[in-house]
């Protein structure tokens, strides 16, 4: 097992050269030299443009969106006792993805460029309060009971809306954002999604030494002074704070989630308050890769990252799989 | 006394499973809760921890009552071991047997010197420095038990409910549990067992309380507690008994017609 603070350095330092990298690729080269020349004159080029109001909007999202996922995942893993969750388990990006299909479907989101995030993280705060009335006081089981539920009718109305599109153009978008991309995005969304992030990881932080406590089950945890309720909101606010505000300016991205955990356990040990950071930044990490292979493997072709994310994710968690199955093999 | 508990009515599913118990358990003792499959007992330990909400009575441990206090105050002063405790995820042993100094410590940052010293000494009562360091969840039966029993003599709390502590298992372990559990009580703890086993209880057990029914039928010293007509009541069983070394033992021998 690495320290958790050795970790977090290398993490960054990976994180960092990943923001620079992703400021470097597009489809148009950047020149240092005439970026050097406009911050000194202070007069915007083309390529300040492209680097300021494309590239680093985007890289951002990236950044922030994979923590983000990254960090809800290993919490909602931590709360569940459960390697398998992930922020779909609970159904909110499901929702979130449904408040933003309706404000396409309304064509709200052509009348107001905003009202797709905004009903997407609208729709994600619905989700939790529908989730802490559905599970009640019940424990883990009818958590996921529940979120299975959400996710279920939420799936539907979502194609209820496809089938029902009045127009096939409307449709088609609406498929094409729920893949997940991080295209076109402007500082306008980094501002939007950033404050819930925040919020969200915050609560998730407070509910850390809870879920450790967790690991021992229900009732030694609350025997240990653990208050499970709260944790259970802090946790499901947290996520979905976190999951609402990424779905809502990129799409729904999969994998990341319930794929950087699984790749810190085995550096940082598994402890569920030390994975919470530990597995951000690999979130992070993941995602900013990602969405530079996205414009590395077809500049021209609007490869969808949420695809991307899935063909890199689907064959490491087999891998990881396998490396477990192998382990209690031995 | 250290820990006192009266008139816990317990209702579950609408019936009452435990029925007006009075419970009182002294400084320095180990003190077994015994009775039939269905008696209440685990029930009856889950409400001293304020964990049934549908409880009713009081509790005091070392005369101060514990259910208005909050829950970190109350799990200082209480400690609980669940039956059929499992270890979830790779932690190692001393995680796991940290996670007891969750009352004392607010969870961010490294353990306190004193929290440090206290999990020292629960892995020293339970025989486990040398595997401080391995997985918990790649230990046998024996050392898992230990384990999760190491994790609640870490709460430092001046009473400890244990519930089925020694199901499962072997003849070694079982006196191993014991003994660690009637050491901890001799330390001046007051300690209350669920045990299904009657010559572990006889054996080890300071006072006896019999369960049957959600009620307390018998309470005294094993002799006194596991008398002819209490096993024939609770269990409708006959027992052998006899006096080894100044100690007395039982053994359930055969089944009676059930009243």
């Amino acid at each position: 097992m690495i320290p958790v603070g050795r970790l977090l350095w290398a993490g960054g330092a990976v994180l960092c050269v990943l923001f620079i990298v992703s400021l470097a690729v597009g489809p148009a080269p950047l020149s240092f030299e005439n970026l050097v020349q406009s911050a000194r004159s202070g007069e915007a080029g083309a390529d300040w443009v492209i680097l300021t109001e494309i590239r680093l909007p985007r890289t951002l999202l990236a950044l922030l969106i994979g923590m983000g996922l990254g960090l809800a995942g290993a919490a909602l893993q931590g709360l569940l006792r459960n390697p398998l969750a992930d922020p779909g388990v609970i159904g909110v990006s499901s929702l979130s993805a449904l408040g933003a299909v309706i404000a396409f479907y309304t064509g709200l989101s052509a009348l107001v460029p905003l009202a797709l995030p905004m009903a997407a993280i609208l729709f994600s705060l619905v989700g939790v309060i529908a989730l802490e009335g559905l599970a009640g006081r019940g424990g883990a089981l009818s958590l996921i009971l529940a979120g299975v539920a959400l996710s279920s009718l939420a799936g539907a109305l979502t194609s209820l809306a496809l089938t029902l599109s009045p127009n096939p153009y409307a449709s088609l978008e609406i498929v094409f954002w729920m893949l997940g991309s991080l295209n076109d995005r402007s500082m306008e969304h980094v501002v939007l999604a950033a404050p819930f992030m925040i919020c969200g990881a915050a609560l998730l932080a407070l509910a850390a030494p809870a879920l450790n406590a967790l690991t021992l089950g229900e009732a030694a945890a609350a025997s240990l002074g653990v208050d499970l309720r709260r944790t259970r909101r802090l946790v499901i606010a947290g996520a979905s704070l976190c999951v609402g505000a990424s779905v809502a300016v990129s799409g729904v991205i999969g994998f990341v989630g319930l794929l950087a955990p699984h790749l810190m356990r085995p550096l940082v040990g598994h402890g569920p308050a030390r994975l919470l950071p530990a597995s951000a930044l690999a979130g992070g990490c993941l995602l900013a890769a990602s969405d530079i292979l996205v414009r590395l493997i077809a500049p021209t072709a609007d490869l969808k990252l949420g695809v991307v994310t899935a063909l890199i994710g689907a064959p490491l968690f087999l891998y990881l799989a396998l490396r477990a199955r192998t382990e209690a093999a031995s | 006394m250290s820990l006192r508990a009266a008139a816990i009515t317990v209702r579950l599913a609408g019936r009452e499973a435990v029925r007006g118990c009075d419970l009182h358990v002294r400084r320095g003792e180990a003190a077994v809760l015994i009775g039939p499959n269905g008696a209440g007992k685990s029930t009856l330990l889950r409400a001293l921890c304020g964990l049934e909400r549908e409880a009713t009575g009081e509790v005091w441990v070392e005369d101060r009552p514990l259910f208005g206090a909050d829950l970190r105050e109350r799990a200082r002063r209480l400690a609980y071991l669940p039956q059929n405790g499992r270890i979830e995820w790779g932690l190692t042993v001393r995680e796991v047997v940290s996670l007891g100094r969750h009352p004392h410590h607010s969870g961010f940052g490294p353990l306190t010197a004193r929290c440090r010293e206290a999990v020292d000494r629960a892995l020293e009562e339970t025989d486990l420095l040398s595997l401080a360091g391995r997985r918990a969840s790649a230990l046998s039966g024996g050392e898992t038990a230990r384990v999760l029993l190491a994790r609640a003599l870490a709460v430092e709390a001046p009473a400890l409910l244990v519930d089925e502590p020694v199901a499962a298992l072997d003849p070694h372990q079982q006196l191993l549990m014991m003994e660690i559990l009637r050491a901890r009580a001799r330390q001046g703890g007051a300690v209350l067992m669920v045990l299904h086993d009657l010559a572990l209880a006889t054996r080890f057990a300071d006072r006896i309380v019999v369960m049957h029914e959600g009620r307390i039928l018998a309470d005294g010293t094993p002799e006194e507690a596991l008398s002819a007509p209490v096993l024939e009541t609770a269990y409708a069983i006959r027992a052998l008994s006899g006096v080894h070394e100044g100690e007395a033992w039982r053994l359930p021998w055969s089944r009676t017609p059930r009243a």
